[in-house]
C-alpha cells in the first residue's frame, strides 16, 4: 500500500503489500505465506461513496459486488499492490479487463493474477489435473511478482493462522446461536475486519469472543424466546435491515451467506502442501451457489441448521442480479415451504447498501407475524 | 439525411425492403418467403417433430447448450438432442415469449434473470403448453458449458434438482488470451468422459467413425456459413445480420447432419443469383452498421424493416461472425480431417463470443469493422445476457479511441420484448445515422 492517504484510511494495513482479491473464495493463505496480505473485494460499504467510476464501464444491470468492487479498485489509488480474480461467476470474470481499462485510463496500471477454478468436481481426474496446474502456475507468477519462494513451512504456519481465524469465526457464530451476541455484532465484527490483515482480524475476533465471555444469552432477558430465523445468501442484509428484523421480534440464529458462515465454515487441515491443501479447500468447501459441486449439499446443510437452532423460518437476502442464487431460491423454498418452514425472499440492490431506504420493512413485520402465530 | 429520418418516422418508406428470407417490397403486405426461407422452416419443423417422435419411441434425449459439441451424439445410433437455447429464441420470435416468462416468474424466478431461461423453466414446468414445438421431449441426460454462461449450468442444474436428470458439465476455461494447448488438452479430456457417460447411461457404443463424418459435417457447414456472411461484404451488402439470425438456427440445432450442409449449399446458390439479378435487401444502403450482442428475436422484421427505410443496413454481428472461427479471428477455422475429430472440436470451443475477453472480442470486432467495410456499431446492451454485455462500455471506447468508428448503445433483451422500448432504440439509432 503506497501514499499517505491510504495509509490513513486503512491504518491497519500501514506498510503492507495488499492483494486485492475478487470475491468469493480467494486462496488467501497462498498470497499471506508469500508475504502479502489478501483483501477480498467485498463488504465494500461505506467505502465507495458513489459509483461514478465504476458505471463507466459496467452497466447497472449487475450486482452491488460488481459494482462497489469496480468503483473501489479504481478510486483508491495506491491502495493495491496487485489484483487476483478466478471466475467465480459470469460477472466477476468479465471484469478483470474492464478494471484494467479504467486503470488506464487513469495512467495507472496494476499486476493482475488469474486462476481458473473448475465448474465442475476436483474428482474428475482432469479437472483435478488441470486446476492443480493452475495452482502451480498461481505460485510460479506471484513468486516472480514477490521475489519471494513459497516456502512449504510459511505455507502450513499461514494455513494455520487461517485455520484458528475461521475456527473463531466459527465459536462467534454459535454463541450468536445460543443469544450471547446479536447478529447485528457479529455481522459488523466482520465487515470492520475485512480490511485488516488476518492475524489483527484474529485478534478482534478473540476480543469479542473474550468480551462476551459468560454473559447470559441475551434472549433470556426475554419472556419467551423470540422465533429463530436463519439468513442465506451471499451478503448479509443491510446493518437497518438486520435491525429491523430484530426490532420485528425475530432472532437470527444462524446463517448461510457467503461473506460469513460459507467463508469460515470450511478448511482442510493445515499443511505443506499448498497443492493438495488448496484442491481439499475447494472441494470440500462449504456449500455455496458459486462452487457448483457443492451445490447439491446446500439443501440438507439448510435442513441441518434448522433442526440445530430450533429456527422457524428463513429469509433469503437476494443479492440482486446475482443469477447464480436466484436460480436456486424457487426450489429451496418450495421444498423447505413443504417440511414446515416459512420462507421469506427480499432482494436488496447497492442502493439499500447506502441508503436507509425502510422498504422491506412492512414484508419483514409480516413474515414475523406469521413466525409468532406459528 | 433528415428527409430520410422524417420519411421512416411518418413510415412512407419506399426502400425496397427484402431480405434473404423475404421476398416482399412493401412492410404493410405480409412478407413471401423465399425457397431458402421455406426450405428453412421445413428443416426445423421436421426436427422438432422427428425429436418428439424418436423420444416416443424411446430414443435417448438430451438436452444441450448451444456450444456442446453435439456432433459426438451422432457417434450413437438412438440418441437425440435439443437445444433450449434455440427453442427459447424462436418461442420469442413467435410472440410467446412474456407468456411463458411470466409462468416462470409467476413460479418464483426473478424477472432478472436470463429470458432464455425463464422461457424455457415456463415452457418445461407447463409440459410444454404454448410453445410453438409443443416444448421439449424431457431429457435423460443434461449437458451444459459455461463458456457461453455459466448461467446455463444453473439453470440445468434446476432440472436435475426437480427431475432427478443426471447433469455433465463441460468446464471450459474462458480466454484472456488465445486458447491454450494445456486448455484444450483438459477440455477434449471432458469431451472422453461425456462419451463414457453417454455409453453408460444410454446402454449403447460409441461409433467415432460416425462422430467424425459429423465433425467433417459441420466444418463444412461452417466453410459454408462463412461464404454466406460474406455476401455482406459487397456494397450494397447482399444479405442483413438480421438474415444470419434468421438462417444460423440449423447450425445450433442439427450441426454434423448432411441436410444443413445441403442446406447452405442451396442457401449459397439462391442468394448468389439473386444478387445476380440485382436485388438487394437495402438497395439505397447508404449506412452499414455493426450489431454486438445476441439477435433481438422479437424485433426482427420490424428493426431490419425500419432501418431499411432508414437506407440504413446491419450488415454484420458479432454474433453470427464469430461462427467457425477461432477467438479474436473472424475467418474460418479450416478443418482437413488431419486433426483429431475431438481436438478440432475442443479447439473451437470458444468460437463464440461470450467466452472472449475484452481484448479478444475488441480484435475480431476490428477485423470485421475493416472487411465489412462498417460505419458505424451498434451496441445492443442486453439485461438478459450479462456475459456479452458486461465488456461493452469498454469495447465501445476502444472502437471510438483506436479505430475512429462511431457507435452507439442500446437496451434491449434478446427474448424479453417487456423489456424493450422500440422508440427509444430508434431515437438512439437514428441520432447514430445522423451522426454518420
Amino acid at each position: 500500500m503506497g501514499n499517505n492517504n491510504a495509509q490513513q484510511r486503512f491504518p491497519d494495513l500501514a506498510g503492507q503489500k495488499i492483494m486485492g482479491c475478487f470475491p468469493l473464495y480467494p486462496p488467501s493463505e497462498l498470497f499471506h505465506a508469500l508475504g502479502l496480505t489478501p483483501v477480498t473485494l467485498w463488504n465494500l460499504q461505506g467505502k465507495t461513496p458513489n459509483l461514478e467510476k465504476a458505471d463507466s464501464h459496467i452497466q447497472s444491470f449487475t450486482c452491488s459486488i460488481a459494482r462497489q468492487l469496480a468503483q473501489f479498485v479504481l478510486q483508491e489509488e495506491s491502495f493495491l499492490d496487485g489484483i487476483f480474480s478466478y471466475n467465480a461467476c459470469d460477472t466477476l470474470r468479465n471484469m478483470p479487463e474492464i478494471l484494467e481499462e479504467g486503470l488506464k485510463a487513469e495512467n495507472r496500471q496494476l499486476p493482475f493474477f488469474q486462476m481458473h477454478l473448475p465448474m465442475v468436481s476436483l474428482q474428475r481426474e482432469e479437472a483435478r489435473e488441470y486446476f492443480r496446474k493452475q495452482v502451480s502456475q498461481l505460485i510460479e507468477q506471484l513468486e516472480e511478482f514477490t521475489g519471494n519462494s513459497l516456502d512449504g513451512k510459511a505455507f502450513q504456519q499461514s494455513a494455520e493462522l487461517y485455520f484458528r481465524l475461521r475456527q473463531t469465526a466459527n465459536r462467534l457464530g454459535a454463541k450468536v446461536s445460543n443469544g450471547k451476541v446479536s447478529y447485528v455484532t457479529f455481522t459488523r465484527t466482520l465487515l470492520e475486519n475485512n480490511f485488516r490483515p488476518p492475524e489483527k482480524q484474529l485478534e478482534e475476533l478473540l476480543k469479542v469472543e473474550k468480551g462476551i465471555g459468560d454473559k447470559a444469552s441475551e434472549s433470556e432477558t426475554f419472556e419467551t424466546s423470540p422465533p429463530g430465523i436463519i439468513l442465506s445468501g451471499i451478503q448479509a442484509p443491510p446493518i437497518s435491515v438486520i435491525e429491523a428484523i430484530e426490532n420485528a421480534g425475530l432472532r437470527v440464529v444462524s446463517n448461510d451467506i457467503a461473506t460469513q458462515c460459507r467463508t469460515y465454515s470450511s478448511q482442510p487441515e493445515p499443511s505443506a502442501d499448498p497443492l493438495t491443501y488448496l484442491e481439499e479447500f475447494y472441494r470440500y468447501h462449504f456449500p455455496c451457489s458459486t462452487l457448483q459441486p457443492t451445490v447439491e449439499q446446500r439443501p440438507s446443510i439448510l435442513r441441518r441448521k434448522i433442526k440445530d437452532t430450533g429456527a422457524k423460518g428463513i429469509i433469503f437476502s437476494g443479492e440482486k442480479f446475482c443469477e447464480y442464487e436466484f436460480l436456486e431460491y424457487p426450489y429451496l423454498q418450495n421444498h423447505l415451504q413443504k417440511e414446515g418452514v416459512h420462507t421469506l425472499t427480499l432482494e436488496f440492490s447497492v442502493d439499500d447498501y447506502t441508503k436507509e431506504s425502510g422498504a422491506h420493512q412492512t414484508r419483514i413485520e409480516a413474515f414475523a407475524e406469521i413466525l409468532h402465530k406459528s | 439525411m433528415t428527409e430520410n429520418l422524417e420519411r421512416a418516422r411518418k413510415n412512407e418508406g419506399t426502400s425496397q425492403v427484402r431480405s434473404a428470407e423475404t421476398t416482399s417490397t412493401n412492410k404493410k403486405e405480409k412478407p413471401e418467403k423465399t425457397e431458402s426461407g421455406k426450405r428453412l422452416t421445413s428443416m426445423l419443423t421436421n426436427q422438432y417433430t422427428m425429436l418428439h417422435q424418436k423420444a416416443a419411441q424411446g430414443a435417448f434425449v438430451i438436452w444441450v447448450s448451444i456450444v456442446v459439441p453435439v456432433e459426438i451424439f451422432y457417434g450413437f445410433e438412438n440418441v437425440v438432442f435439443a437445444v433450449p437455447e434455440s427453442h427459447a429464441a424462436m418461442t420469442a420470435g413467435k410472440g410467446v415469449a412474456p407468456l411463458q416468462c411470466e409462468k416462470a416468474e409467476n413460479m418464483g424466478y426473478s424477472p432478472d434473470i436470463c429470458s432464455y431461461a425463464r422461457i424455457d423453466l415456463g415452457t418445461a414446468f407447463d409440459g410444454g403448453k404454448d410453445s410453438p414445438t409443443m416444448g421439449l421431449p424431457q431429457p435423460n441426460l443434461l449437458i451444459s458449458n459455461n463458456n457461453n454462461c455459466s448461467l446455463m449450468v444453473k439453470w440445468f442444474d434446476v432440472y436435475k434438482r426437480e427431475w432427478g436428470v443426471p447433469h455433465f458439465n463441460l468446464d471450459i476455461p474462458f480466454c484472456y488470451s488465445p486458447q491454450t494447448e494445456e486448455s484444450r488438452k483438459y477440455i477434449q479430456g471432458q469431451f472422453q468422459q461425456l462419451i463414457r457417460t453417454i455409453e453408460d447411461l444410454s446402454g449403447e457404443k460409441y461409433q467415432p467413425e460416425k462422430a467424425a463424418e459429423a465433425v467433417y459435417n459441420s466444418s463444412q457447414t461452417y466453410a459454408c456459413w462463412k461464404q454466406f456472411l460474406d455476401f455482406a461484404k459487397q456494397q450494397p451488402a447482399g444479405i442483413t445480420a438480421f438474415d444470419t439470425f434468421v438462417q444460423m438456427a440449423p447450425i445450433l440445432t442439427s450441426r454434423g447432419s448432411k441436410e444443413v450442409v445441403e442446406h447452405y449449399n442451396f442457401l449459397l446458390e439462391e442468394t448468389g443469383e439473386r444478387l445476380a439479378r440485382g436485388e438487394y435487401p437495402v438497395p439505397n444502403e447508404r449506412y452499414r452498421l455493426l450489431w454486438d450482442n445476441i439477435a433481438p428475436w422479437h424485433q426482427l422484421r420490424k428493426m431490419s424493416t425500419r432501418l431499411a427505410e432508414l437506407d440504413a443496413n446491419i450488415v454484420t454481428a458479432s454474433y453470427t461472425y464469430c461462427m467457425g472461427s477461432l477467438e479474436g479471428d473472424i475467418n474460418l477455422y479450416s478443418y482437413d480431417g488431419s486433426e483429431h475429430p475431438l481436438e478440432y472440436l475442443a479447439r473451437l470451443q470458444n468460437f463464440s463470443v461470450c467466452p472472449q475477453g475484452l481484448n479478444l472480442r475488441f480484435q475480431s470486432m476490428r477485423k470485421a469493422i475493416n472487411e465489412f467495410n462498417i460505419d458505424g456499431v451498434v451496441f445492443a446492451s442486453n439485461r438478459s445476457c450479462k456475459v456479452y454485455s458486461l465488456m461493452q462500455i469498454d469495447l465501445q471506447k476502444k472502437v471510438t479511441r483506436e479505430l475512429g468508428v462511431p457507435s452507439v448503445f442500446i437496451d434491449v433483451d434478446h427474448a424479453d420484448p417487456r423489456k424493450y422500448s422500440e422508440e427509444t432504440t430508434f431515437t438512439r439509432l437514428e441520432a447514430l445515422l445522423e451522426k454518420l
